[in-house]
């Protein structure tokens, strides 16, 4: 426990601090209030009345609450982990001096400033099944391309495409900035010792790396428990409930169905399992992260 | 460190506990309070002093207009009270109505966007209920008051109807001729409807044209077993069943785009028709509105006719799904007696009459309909309106709005052919046990 507060661990809580302050600010605090709303049948307008752990027993019965959870598990994974496969290998292809290198750089960063919801639309003509321009170019090789957001099987693949490709330029720039701070010796040492590029990418880079990827690790996973923008949009949670998530299923118990506190009872289940994965990670830090 | 750190979580924690409890109990003393400020808001009125109403709507250009005339025409019987109109986007409508509803909102009447909205607020007595005061109100609101037995829950009014839309057939008559077919009849069985909109069908890719064309909405294959008098809550689905094979046949033929389609182009049955890309559309009677406005416009090359929607085979000619756009007065409204006049105003005949303008009508008055008819061009037939035998389009009771998404989420994967209509029927009786309150 003391070593949590050994000096070296100030620099990460000052790492964290942003990431943590707008956590405690805008997750935390309203998520205080969802604690109790969660042990409440509120619908929105009438009296607010105790009902004790009936939620959490339902939820355990849920359905729709099953499968949102497994649906978040599966987008979650699986994006996190390709925006950072395609984070860092867009990191290294723009950390050259090559002149307009900014021009690259710039491109690969504006998926994330533009808006989730023009995104989502182009992105849904992008896949449409018969006239989109995938379609069209996978039907030169097959009869039956996917129908991706109209097809339980694909439209999560769909939905985590998109994801990777709004979201990696951001991390990209937060690679960019880590490798820009490895010094040049140690390259230089590394290939007087023989390394090629495979083997300095692997026992320079990435170990140098890695407190970056730490941070990214933890706020990637965040914001895609987060996620509910470009599912409202692209898929409402369908087909049938293939990509209903669990943001999308609180929204959907809270403003569709009227019932405020049991989808509080969901949020606090959601805000658990973000600390818990959190935590888990803060735990296994210092197995792979060197500074 | 350590200490600095756990007194400061504490603080924190203690400080959004505090809040959270402190909101509450305002909140609580807030509704608590309400029938003393509604006495003191009549005692005021006693001296005549001008009120000021809040009314929520959605804003289209259709009804931006039109409720500018209405408060126009109620203002000047009625010096005393102002409305101010809040409007607000039609797509998050019901979720900013929510949203206001629920933070502590002067709101004192608002529109309901269908009455699944109008369920959903009325059963957990968001809004006040108005048998008393309609049937205070006398002959005002005779011309809507057919349609106060649609709107009951559990046998009590809660809303004024204000528009009502049933569904038709509209019609491309230039598609028609060209293909040298003659033109939809007026008593059609849904059988025959698939196959003519096989036979309209011609062309492939982007040159093609579509058959028929309807909503992606779950009515367009469940308002099969309504109209054969059924509801979603029976016992037994079974008459469902063949309006979702039905409704999966026209996609699956090619005679209609399907869902996949609508939804990748956000297509939307008024461009796709106006364009001359399908033959027929099936969908709510606002839509000869849209026609008009868009001959208006220059944007309609066409002429185009409505009959009767089609029907399963035994059911009276004219039978259609209607629904009604209602408003209602605020639970919370300190201003609930000049609400509801504004209201029944505006569902009144003279309010009517200026909603006929603009969109379908409630009211079944004569003048309203000679108001509503004069919209429209010579030949244009207005008995699918006015002649239609209707079955409501959703049934009010414990529950509609799960069973509306579940119903929703199962019929689609049936048109997107994930799993056959039959078992999409058997998975809504089955979801409809388990996560119905």
């Amino acid at each position: 426990m003391k070593r949590a507060f050994h000096p070296q661990a100030r620099t990460a809580y000052l790492f964290l601090l942003p990431n943590v302050a707008g956590f405690l600010l805008f997750i935390a605090a309203p998520a205080v209030m969802a604690v109790l709303l969660g042990f409440t049948d509120w619908d929105g307008f009438n009296p607010i009345r105790w009902v004790g752990l009936d939620n959490y027993k339902r939820l355990l019965t849920d359905e729709s609450f099953h499968i949102s959870l497994v649906n978040t598990l599966t987008y979650t994974a699986l994006s996190c982990l390709l925006v950072i496969c395609a984070s860092i290998a867009l990191a290294l292809l723009v950390n050259r001096k090559t002149r307009g290198i900014t021009v690259f750089r710039a491109a690969y960063f504006f998926p994330h400033i533009a808006s989730f919801i023009a995104v989502a639309v182009i992105w849904q003509a992008i896949f449409h099944p018969t006239q989109g321009p995938i379609n069209m170019f996978l039907k030169l090789f097959t009869d039956s391309p996917p129908m991706w957001l109209a097809s339980s099987d694909w439209a999560m693949t769909s939905l985590i495409i998109v994801t990777v490709w709004k979201m990696a330029g951001y991390y990209m720039v937060l690679f960019l900035a880590g490798l820009q701070g490895i010094p040049e010796e140690l390259y230089e040492a590394a290939k007087i010792d023989g390394a090629g590029v495979v083997r300095r990418f692997w026992r320079v880079t990435l170990p140098l790396l890695s407190p970056v990827t730490f941070l990214v690790v933890i706020t990637c996973i965040i914001n895609l428990f987060k996620s509910f923008d470009l599912i409202y949009v692209m898929t409402a949670g369908g087909p049938g409930r293939a990509t209903s998530v669990l943001v999308y299923d609180i929204y959907k118990q809270a403003f569709a169905f009227n019932k405020f506190g049991y989808a509080s009872a969901e949020a606090i289940v959601l805000l658990a399992i973000v600390l818990l994965i959190t935590f888990v990670q803060y735990r296994g830090e210092k197995k792979w992260v060197n500074y | 460190m350590k200490k600095w750190l756990a007194g400061a979580m504490g603080i924190v924690l203690t400080g959004t506990l505090l809040s959270g409890c402190g909101g509450n109990a305002q909140e609580e003393a807030a509704s608590g309070g309400n029938a003393a400020e509604t006495e003191a808001a009549s005692t005021g009125n006693a001296a005549k002093e001008p009120v000021t109403i809040k009314f929520m709507h959605w804003s289209d250009t259709a009804s931006e207009s039109m409720y500018a005339d209405l408060v126009a025409a109620f203002e000047a019987h009625n010096p005393d009270v102002n409305v101010e109109l809040v409007k607000s986007d039609i797509k998050t409508y019901s979720e900013k109505l929510t949203i206001t509803l629920t933070g502590s909102s002067d709101v004192d009447a608002f529109a309901f966007k269908d009455l699944k909205e109008y369920y959903r607020l009325a059963s957990i007595g968001r809004v006040v209920q108005l048998d008393d005061q309609a049937a205070g109100a006398g002959d005002a609101l005779n011309g809507v008051s057919h349609l106060f037995d649609t709107l009951k829950i559990d046998g009590k009014l809660y809303g004024l109807p204000f528009r009502n839309d049933g569904w038709a057939l509209f019609y491309n008559k230039n598609l028609f001729d060209a293909a040298g077919v003659a033109y939809p009849k007026d008593d059609m069985t849904w059988e025959a409807y698939v196959a003519l909109a096989k036979q309209l069908t011609q062309g492939e890719g982007q040159g093609k044209t579509w058959g028929s064309f309807m909503p992606d909405w779950s009515q367009t294959w469940y308002g099969y077993g309504q109209q054969l008098g059924k509801t979603l809550f029976d016992e037994d689905l079974a008459p469902y069943l063949r309006g979702l094979e039905l409704r999966k046949e026209l996609t699956d033929s090619g005679a209609q785009p399907t869902v996949a389609e609508n939804q990748a182009t956000n297509a939307h049955y008024r461009p796709v028709f106006l364009a001359g890309k399908t033959a027929m559309v099936n969908t709510g009677t606002w839509f000869p509105g849209m026609l008009e406005q868009d001959k208006k416009d220059g944007k309609l090359s066409f002429d185009w006719g409505m009959t009767y929607v089609p029907h399963p085979e035994g059911v009276a000619k004219g039978t259609s799904m209607s629904t009604a756009v209602v408003h209602s007065v605020s639970a919370t409204s300190k201003h609930k007696e000049e609400a509801f006049k504004w209201l029944s105003f505006i569902s009144g005949d003279e309010g009517q009459t200026i909603v006929a303008k603009y969109q379908t009508p409630a009211s079944k008055a004569d003048g309203v309909k000679q108001a509503f008819e004069s919209n429209f061009s010579e030949g244009i037939d207005m008995a699918p309106i006015f002649n239609m035998t209707p079955v409501p389009e959703r049934n009010l009771q414990a529950g509609l709005p799960e069973l509306e998404t579940i119903v929703t989420e199962e019929g689609n994967r049936a048109l997107l052919g994930e799993i056959t209509p039959d078992e999409a029927i058997a998975s809504i009786a089955d979801r409809r046990s388990k996560e119905l309150p």
